[in-house]
Parts: structure tokens; C-alpha cells; sequence
């Protein structure tokens, strides 16, 4: 009896249920697909073609998902330094079903190559929403490259002559003889050798930081203390981009100046007093929040922000050569 | 955590009234905002003060107006050699008639004393002055007297003479709160000096408040809420005065001693004062910064490389404030 029970449901359970647990897997095998889980906000940045032709126009596109829940991203693009930006577009679109929704953005841009070679397009950056900590963070797309090969029609036309008088003079070294063939030789040579010398010792330009783009970033980091209601470090936070701002952008030292002479220092270098106006206001509210426990409201947060926002974007248009504070700081110690 | 709303309501509303006193006494004054200021924050935070400054910069005339303006009583010293400790604080008197002594109090009893040239006395006459402005009372056979509130001692000390002079040691300048240094009118300055003191008729100041309105002046300023931020930041300026290596500074060579702790109190006192002088309840860097030069330039004492190379406390102030950072 025990026998029969053991040789006749023992086997064929164990086998029914691997059966069905295979059957499952396969199932959700065939019905898998690539889901993006609400709780991470994936992106990258690609190109249409990784080879094209000078001339030829090319797509750059940075792609971000993220959660219906979450605040939508802020792109800062990366600086087309080889290229020329034609035209840019952005769109949002909803997908898929229930809880599993989720937002596409697609930040377009249409480049044109200023050049030709193996370009590259820099890292362009993404300011998100943490969806389990709620904090911004910011990531940075890989870099792309691209390959473009010279087409115009002077250039082939170039590289035709060049070929043709090669050629010809080839002919003519033969006709007149080995030593005039030699000494021709030694002389193309001579000059694609110093070409070659010319373009591989050409340093490529250093990169152009871009003081506004770098200073608007730190400003949306600062934004999470905010939200954290940890105002003592926002406003910490949006003093020090301020200050990095100035220092780098106008050269002024202002980590160890005081409001009114910093204030003082920016006017002398002739800035727009509209946008010192504002500074101002903005720097009296900081003192009183740093230095007297002041807590603004809402509202007066975001009119701040506000101020520091709008000065800094002021700034793209201010051109000051930033006097090297390093160097006369020696200057004077030497003294 | 104070009431910044309320400090700062209260500093406005007092501050508007300082802003009278300083306005009659520019009726008499030209110029020199800083030497009417200093004066009004000696006043205000109980600092004597020592103005330095050559002769005929209206010094002795500021003081008088302020003390006008503020309908104290005032008293001048002209400071000389053979002058006594007597003369200042007073002596107790014989009455032949009477047989008894009686208690003739000097000019050191009145809201404002003006100790002219303080260094053409001798030390012994100048100690019995500071002494009297450290521990505001006098004794005088036995009796000991409270001075009058308010009480300022302003004295004054002529840079360009040192003939004939006694030099007050450093121990005893550290008790003035601040040294304000007075420079000369602008040629705008000059040139209203002229049109306002020739035509013969004197300008005059007439009273603003009373000195019972300074004294009630003086609870507001102490309740003025100055921040941990400042106070360390405060400490780093005197450190940097002391050991000005620490802060990255190479002008240890430059100092011979830098201020004590009485520099970190006056300008505690000095940054509260300047915040009510600005009508804030609330006290910032550019506080500390507006007093240091006046509280600190007289407690550096420059070493004798520095007198060489010409460079005063002065600069040395200037540098620690360029580099000390700010909170």
C-alpha cells in the first residue's frame, strides 16, 4: 500500500510540478518585456549615424526616462564645441499601461560638423528627481563621437590636383632622369613630413568652461536642502554658488569679502547696477537668515532663488576678463 | 534664537534718532562723518575713545557739540606737565572756617571729558584717569564716588609733536575702546569751512535727546543678537593678529604682540554697535569689519622690521581682513 502511494503519486507529483514551473518560466519568458521600473530614472545620448560626410547634417538626441510621479528632468546640453547647432526641439510623450507608466523625453538637436576627423560631442548633463529619496541628483550621459570625412567638392578637387601633380611630376623625374626623380621625392616628402608634424603637434584648444551653466547646476543642488527643509544649508548652499560664480566668472576673492565689499568690488568692475540691485536684496536676506536664525517664507525662498537664477543668467552676457587673483596674491606676498 | 523682526524694529526706531544727533551736529561739524560716528559708538557702547589727529581738525569742537546735542554735562582738560592726579579727580579741601574737610569733586565728574593731548601729562596723571575710566568710580580721602551715566572719556593725542611728551605705555591704551584716526577735511569740506566760520556768527547745535535716552539706548544695543558665526569669526581676526601663521599669513615677522582678549570684547561690542548705527537687530561680518580698524590699531604693535619697512598696523589690519574668511 505504502508502496503504491509512494510509486504512484510521489514520481508524478514531483514530475507535474517541475512540468508546470518550466511552463510558468516559459511563459513569462515569452511574455517578458522591458519594463522601466518607476523607481529610477534611466537616460542616454546618441546619434542618428556614427559616420558621416562634411556637410552632412546629424541628429544628437538625449533620451530620459523617468516616472509619471516625479518632477520632470532639466537637460544642460553639452557644448557643441565641433559643431554648429542648427535647430533644437524637446518633447515629452506617456507610455504604457497602469502602474507601470511611465515619460519619455527626447531633447533633439540638429548639428552640423565644423569640421572634419573623429569629433566628439561632450557629456551633456541631466538634473532628476530621486523617485525613493526625492532628492535632485545629476548624471551625465556618455560621450558620443562621430566620424566625418571631408566631401566637399574643393576638397576632392584638391586631393584630385594634388594626386595629378604627383603624378606628372613623377613623370617628369622619370623622363629626366633618377637624380631629378630623387631630389623631387626628397622635397614631397620634405613637406608631407612637415605637415604631418604641423597637424600632429597642434594641441587641441582647451576646453571653455561655461561659468553659468556650471553655477545654474550647483543652484538646482541646492534646491534639495530646501525641500528637506534644511533652509541654514540652502541658504548656505545658494551663497556658495554665488560665490563660486563670482569668484570664477568676475575673479573677485569673494569667499573672504563681506557683503558690502563684495558689493563694492562688483560695482567697480562696471557691472549692470539693475543686477546688483537684486544681489543686494539677495545678500541682506542671507546675512539675516545666517546670522540672526531668519527663516523667510515661501514665497521669499523662491523670489531669492529667483535673484541669484536671474543674475546668473545676467551674467552669459557680461564679458569681464577675470584679473588673475592667484598670481598678484604672490606678487604681493613676494613683496 | 532672538526675535529678529522685533530687534530689528527696535534698531530702526533708535537708529532714526541717532540720525538726528548726527544731523545737529553737522550743523557745526563739516565733514568728518567718522571721527561724529566713532564719537556716537564710544557713546553708545561705553568705549572711551582716543582720537589721534593733527591740531585744528575740530576735534575739541565735536565733542562739545555732541555733548550739546545730547544736553550732557561736558568738562576739558587741557593735559600738561605739572598737572596732578588731584586735578582731575579732585581733593578733599580744608575749611579753615569750619575746621572740617570737605570733598571738591574734579572735572573728571561729567557725562563727557575731554582729556586734551593726554600725552603731555605725566604717567601718573594718566593712570589716575584710565583708572577711573576702567572701574568708573574715584576715590578721594576715602569716599569713593560713582562717576555720572553716561561717562565718556575722549582724549586726544597730537601725532606730530612727541617733544615734551609722555607716550601712553600699551597696557593703558588697550583701555580705550577704540583710536579713530581724524584726517583732513576734503577740499568740498575746506572750501564750506571757509563760507561757515567767517561771517561771524557762531553755528550752534541745539539738544536732540537727553543722556537718559543714551542710557536706554545702551539696554537696546546689548540685546543686540550677535551669532556664534560671528563671535569665532571674531576670535579668528584676534588670533590672526597673534599668530597670523595659522591663517596662511606670512607677516609673523611684522608683529611683536597682537590683541588680548579685551580686542575680542570691544569688537563684540564695537559690531553691535555698528549693526544699531545701520538700524539692524542683528550683527554680520561687515559689522565686525566697519570697527575692526578702529579697535584693533592701537593693539598691534608693529615690530621694528615693519617700522623700517614703513608699514603700520594698519596694513597689517588690512591683510588680516583680506585673508581671515568670512563665515
Amino acid at each position: 500500500m505504502m508502496n503504491k502511494i509512494k510509486g504512484f503519486s510521489g514520481g508524478n507529483i514531483v514530475k507535474q510540478m517541475i512540468c508546470r514551473a518550466v511552463a510558468v518560466l516559459v511563459f513569462i519568458l515569452l511574455n517578458w518585456q522591458p519594463v522601466i521600473a518607476l523607481d529610477e530614472v534611466t537616460f542616454k545620448a546618441l546619434v542618428e549615424k556614427d559616420k558621416i560626410k562634411f556637410g552632412e547634417k546629424i541628429q544628437y538626441l538625449i533620451i530620459v526616462n523617468f516616472g509619471t510621479n516625479t518632477m520632470p528632468p532639466a537637460i544642460t546640453p553639452p557644448s557643441f564645441l565641433q559643431f554648429n547647432v542648427l535647430a533644437e526641439n524637446e518633447r515629452v510623450q506617456e507610455v504604457g499601461e497602469g502602474a507601470e507608466r511611465y515619460k519619455i523625453m527626447k531633447k533633439i538637436w540638429l548639428l552640423e560638423p565644423a569640421e572634419t576627423g573623429r569629433l566628439s560631442i561632450a557629456s551633456g548633463i541631466i538634473t532628476y528627481q530621486d523617485p525613493t529619496s526625492n532628492l535632485l541628483k545629476n548624471g551625465k550621459t556618455d560621450v558620443v563621437f562621430v566620424e566625418v570625412e571631408p566631401t566637399t567638392e574643393s576638397e576632392v578637387a584638391k586631393q584630385k590636383k594634388t594626386a595629378a601633380a604627383d603624378k606628372g611630376n613623377t613623370l617628369n623625374a622619370q623622363g629626366r632622369g633618377l637624380p631629378v626623380a630623387l631630389i623631387l621625392f626628397a622635397v614631397v616628402a620634405g613637406l608631407g613630413g612637415t605637415a604631418v608634424w604641423l597637424l600632429g603637434s597642434r594641441k587641441p584648444a582647451p576646453p571653455q568652461i561655461n561659468h553659468e551653466n556650471k553655477a545654474l547646476l550647483a543652484l538646482n543642488e541646492a534646491i534639495a536642502f530646501a525641500e528637506a527643509d534644511d533652509l541654514d544649508k540652502y541658504y548656505a548652499g545658494i551663497s556658495r554658488t554665488l560665490l563660486d560664480y563670482l569668484q570664477e566668472k568676475f575673479g573677485v576673492d569673494a569667499h573672504v569679502l563681506s557683503t558690502v565689499v563684495l558689493l563694492e568690488k562688483l560695482t567697480a568692475m562696471k557691472i549692470p547696477k539693475s543686477n546688483l540691485e537684486g544681489l543686494e536684496e539677495f545678500f541682506k536676506v542671507a546675512d539675516k537668515a545666517k546670522f540672526a536664525g531668519f527663516v523667510p517664507d515661501e514665497d521669499k525662498m523662491i523670489e531669492l532663488h529667483g535673484i541669484v537664477k536671474d543674475f546668473i543668467e545676467a551674467g552669459r552676457k557680461i564679458k569681464i576678463k577675470p584679473p588673475k587673483v592667484q598670481k598678484q596674491r604672490e606678487d604681493e606676498d613676494e613683496a | 534664537m532672538p526675535e529678529v523682526h522685533e530687534l530689528d524694529q527696535k534698531g530702526k526706531e533708535m537708529s532714526v534718532a541717532m540720525e538726528k544727533i548726527i544731523a545737529e551736529a553737522q550743523k557745526v561739524i563739516v565733514g568728518q562723518p567718522i571721527m561724529i560716528r566713532g564719537l556716537l559708538m564710544g557713546l553708545l557702547t561705553q568705549g572711551h575713545i582716543l582720537l589721534e589727529g593733527v591740531p585744528g581738525l575740530a576735534k575739541t569742537l565735536a565733542v562739545m557739540t555732541l555733548s550739546t546735542c545730547i544736553q550732557a554735562k561736558f568738562s576739558r582738560i587741557q593735559f600738561t606737565p605739572d598737572l596732578l592726579p588731584a586735578d582731575i579727580i579732585g581733593t578733599n579741601i580744608y575749611n579753615a572756617k569750619t575746621g572740617e574737610f570737605s570733598i571738591k569733586k574734579g572735572p573728571i565728574f561729567a557725562n563727557i571729558v575731554l582729556a586734551d593731548e593726554i600725552n603731555r601729562a605725566a604717567a601718573k596723571v594718566q593712570a589716575a584717569l584710565l583708572e577711573a575710566m576702567q572701574e568708573k568710580q574715584v576715590t578721594i580721602g576715602g569716599q569713593t564716588f560713582k562717576m555720572d551715566k553716561p561717562f565718556l572719556v575722549l582724549a586726544t593725542q597730537n601725532p606730530i609733536e612727541s617733544e615734551g611728551t609722555y607716550s601712553l605705555p600699551d597696557a593703558q591704551v588697550d583701555r580705550f575702546m577704540f583710536k579713530v584716526i581724524i584726517g583732513y577735511p576734503t577740499p568740498e569740506d575746506e572750501f564750506e569751512i571757509i563760507n561757515r566760520f567767517t561771517r561771524g556768527i557762531q553755528p550752534k547745535a541745539e539738544p536732540v535727546c537727553t543722556p537718559e535716552d543714551i542710557v536706554a539706548t545702551r539696554d537696546s544695543i546689548n540685546s543686540i543678537y550677535i551669532d556664534d558665526k560671528i563671535k569665532r569669526y571674531i576670535v579668528d581676526i584676534i588670533f590672526a593678529t597673534r599668530y597670523p601663521e595659522r591663517y596662511g599669513l606670512k607677516i609673523k615677522n611684522l608683529i611683536q604682540y597682537g590683541g588680548g582678549p579685551r580686542a575680542s570684547i570691544y569688537l563684540t561690542i564695537g559690531s553691535k554697535g555698528n549693526a544699531f548705527m545701520e538700524g539692524r537687530g542683528y550683527a554680520t561680518p561687515d559689522d565686525v569689519k566697519a570697527v575692526a580698524h578702529d579697535v584693533l590699531r592701537h593693539r598691534i604693535s608693529v615690530s621694528y622690521e615693519a617700522e623700517a619697512e614703513e608699514i603700520k598696523s594698519e596694513n597689517i589690519i588690512d591683510e588680516i581682513l583680506k585673508t581671515v574668511k568670512v563665515p
